[in-house]
């Protein structure tokens, strides 16, 4: 099993992808140069610095330390926007584990030391927002929740779709005729259309921790119509193999032959809706951020931080802003790859 | 025929489906007894309930659309205590702790009666564990020793290997060993050879035969295949859709076979001097929703007489020879 994924090269990069993603959002606070909310007055709408890393300086020398000139701003005298300029005589050296900010990270790590950063200065390497924060700071912590999000939601959808699926599936008759017709009830409303109505029933004056939660349980809560429908199609060519019927004559009891015996054969296809699921919460979360029925300030995720974006205007000046997206798609494409590389492990006709 | 001798009583069993189309009689009034130690043929085409009323001995017919509408099902325990199964709920603890410890079950494709996910080394301890109260430990020595039973050779290694890795004889012989784990009274075996090819078709016939002689115990061995019958059986009934024809032991039934659908059974098997084409029962099973008023099997029969259309006919014993045709009344019963 393991050698045949390992057969699908794109499916393995994407894995390592998202593990580094995920590690990186876990120790968020040491990744990320900067906290999530720490503003810098004099660098509003800073551009990217990623493009201006060098390690030869003006007189061509090489330098084996990349630096950076010191960004400073300077009023454009027409529109009144600042304008950034490298600081010629300044040069800032990138270290790495360089001593920044302090932080408590995980609720017990405390330390000031991060990934990267410079001593002196500022590195703003994806630009800054409005306010004059670390855009790339903030996608880490965001990441936090949007990444998140998807693997709660899928616990969850896990969880009620498999009971749910096995129950329908097992029993048969009419009780399986009752859970079908309400699967496909849920399954008939579009399904944005219900997260939003959903969302909006959360009190927006809830903490965001909680208005966090909540958008995870409407996730799982709707989500698992199509998985139980999966495994239901599944437990009820299972239920009638000899196999089952095999064990029923050893006089094994129901709850175990569901848990011994048909559980195991289906873990396979739950397995792979259950990653093809994470995306589609991913991007449902970002949607509702971005409409502002999902996570609230002070709280970020990668939908929010693109709601600076609702301005055509904001895009055609600062364009970086956009960068989130970037993150948002390559989780997702990872997902989805190894979904599909998965439901190719499991089809016993592919090769 | 005594009392102490015998380790099961069917009488009148009766199982119907009811579903969206009507009610099915899969099973239609049955009687037989199964004698300790020894063993019963059950014979009959496809669909005809062999099946069924096998897996009503241990309360597995398909549920919920078939249920036992009447009789009895007398298991004698060794105390001499006698319960009835028909009676026990579906489910209950009882017949679960009947299932696989008193009665064990063998079927048709080893291919799908292993779960493919567990190996078979825990496929015999799960049985093994729900049975007898010892630890891990012992359960594997138990295990060991059964595949060693069933002429497995190098039986640890097979306790770690899926039922992928083995072939169809190999698996009907791990199939064999859950079967026999617990020592059960009564094996019922449902046409274990048919998906085998011929020659390992022999070996597991040997292979079930001397087992049932090592372990004493009653065997029910279900099969189309009139060979078997002859070769592994002491006693046989003949079904016809969902009733019995025609009771007798082996050799009588062999002998002389009395019911037109016998007949009609032996007349289709090959034979090494048969010529040119091989003679079938003309005709098929009847529409299970409209079954004639009178003797089930009338409409192919070669024989069939006025009365046959009008009455099912009883049972005429012609001594130990039991056979459900109106030729053999001799004006009784009319």
């Amino acid at each position: 099993m393991w050698r045949k994924f390992l057969k699908h090269r794109v499916a393995v990069i994407a894995s390592v992808i998202l593990i580094s993603l995920y590690t990186v959002v876990i120790f968020a606070n040491f990744f990320a140069p900067y906290g999530m909310l720490t503003s810098y007055k004099f660098h509003t709408y800073a551009p990217p610095q990623v493009t201006k890393i060098n390690f030869f300086d003006k007189e061509g020398n090489f330098h084996i330390r990349p630096f950076i000139y010191r960004q400073v701003a300077a009023r454009d005298p027409k529109t009144l926007r600042f304008v950034y300029e490298g600081d010629l005589k300044q040069k800032d050296y990138i270290y790495f584990f360089v001593r920044g900010e302090p932080y408590t990270m995980l609720g017990f790590i405390n330390s000031d030391i991060h990934f990267f950063g410079v001593k002196e200065g500022s590195l703003f390497l994806l630009g800054t927002d409005i306010i004059g924060r670390d855009l790339l700071s903030r996608i880490i912590f965001g990441g936090r929740v949007s990444l998140s999000i998807g693997l709660i939601g899928v616990i969850i959808l896990l969880i009620i779709g498999t009971i749910v699926g096995t129950i329908s599936g097992y029993y048969g008759g009419w009780i399986d005729n009752f859970i079908q017709r309400i699967i496909e009830i849920i399954r008939t409303i579009p399904q944005v259309a219900l997260w939003m109505a959903l969302a909006s029933i959360i009190p927006k004056e809830w903490p965001s921790i909680y208005v966090y939660l909540g958008i995870v349980i409407i996730f799982g809560l709707i989500g698992w119509a199509g998985l139980a429908r999966e495994v239901r199609g599944k437990v009820l060519a299972i239920r009638r193999s000899d196999f089952i019927l095999a064990a029923e004559v050893s006089g094994a009891s129901t709850s175990r032959i569901i848990a011994k015996h048909i559980i195991p054969n289906v873990l396979s296809h739950i397995i792979v809706i259950a990653t093809l699921s994470i995306p589609i919460m991913i991007i449902g979360e970002a949607a509702l951020s971005f409409l502002g029925l999902g996570i609230k300030p002070p709280m970020t995720s990668w939908g929010l931080l693109l709601t600076q974006l609702r301005e055509v205007q904001t895009l055609k000046h600062f364009p970086w802003l956009i960068s989130p997206a970037l993150f948002l798609v390559v989780s997702v494409l990872c997902y989805n790859f190894i979904g599909d590389a998965l439901r190719d492990v499991n089809d016993p006709h592919s090769r | 025929m005594e009392e102490n001798n015998v380790l099961v009583d069917v009488r009148d069993l009766a199982v119907y489906f009811h579903i969206e189309q009507g009610i099915v009689k899969a099973v239609d009034g049955v009687n037989f007894k199964i004698e300790k130690g020894k063993s019963l043929g059950v014979v009959g085409e496809s669909g005809c309930g062999k099946t069924i009323t096998a897996l009503s001995l241990l309360l597995l017919h398909p549920q919920p659309e078939g249920r036992i509408e009447k009789g009895n099902i007398f298991f004698y325990s060794d105390s001499g205590d006698r319960i009835d199964i028909a009676k026990l709920g579906i489910n209950s603890k009882q017949i679960r702790q009947r299932r696989g410890n008193d009665i064990a079950m063998i079927f048709q494709e080893p291919m799908m009666s292993l779960n493919p996910v567990l190996n078979i080394g825990q496929q015999l301890m799960e049985t093994i564990r729900l049975h007898q109260k010892v630890d891990k430990k012992t359960a594997n020595k138990i295990a060991v020793e059964a595949l060693e039973r069933v002429r497995i050779s190098a039986p640890e290694r097979r306790m770690k290997e899926y039922p992928f890795q083995l072939s169809g004889g190999m698996r009907q012989r791990v199939m064999i060993a859950i079967a026999l784990s617990c020592n059960p009274k009564l094996l019922i075996a449902d046409e274990p050879t048919t998906a085998l090819d011929v020659t390992i078709e022999a070996e597991i016939l040997k292979l079930i035969t001397d087992l049932q002689k090592e372990l004493g115990m009653s065997m029910m061995m279900i099969t189309h295949d009139l060979g078997v019958i002859g070769e592994m059986t002491d006693d046989v009934v003949v079904m016809y859709v969902g009733k019995i024809v025609e009771k007798a032991s082996t050799k009588r039934l062999f002998d002389e076979p009395l019911h037109p659908y016998t007949k009609a059974l032996f007349k289709s098997r090959p034979e090494i001097r048969t010529q040119g084409r091989l003679s079938s029962i003309k005709g098929s099973v009847p529409n299970p929703y409209m079954q004639p008023k009178g003797c089930s099997f009338e409409p192919r029969c070669e024989v069939a007489m006025d009365i046959c259309k009008k009455k099912a006919p009883g049972f005429f014993d012609l001594g130990e020879h039991l056979v459900s045709c109106w030729k053999y009344s001799d004006g009784e019963g009319l």
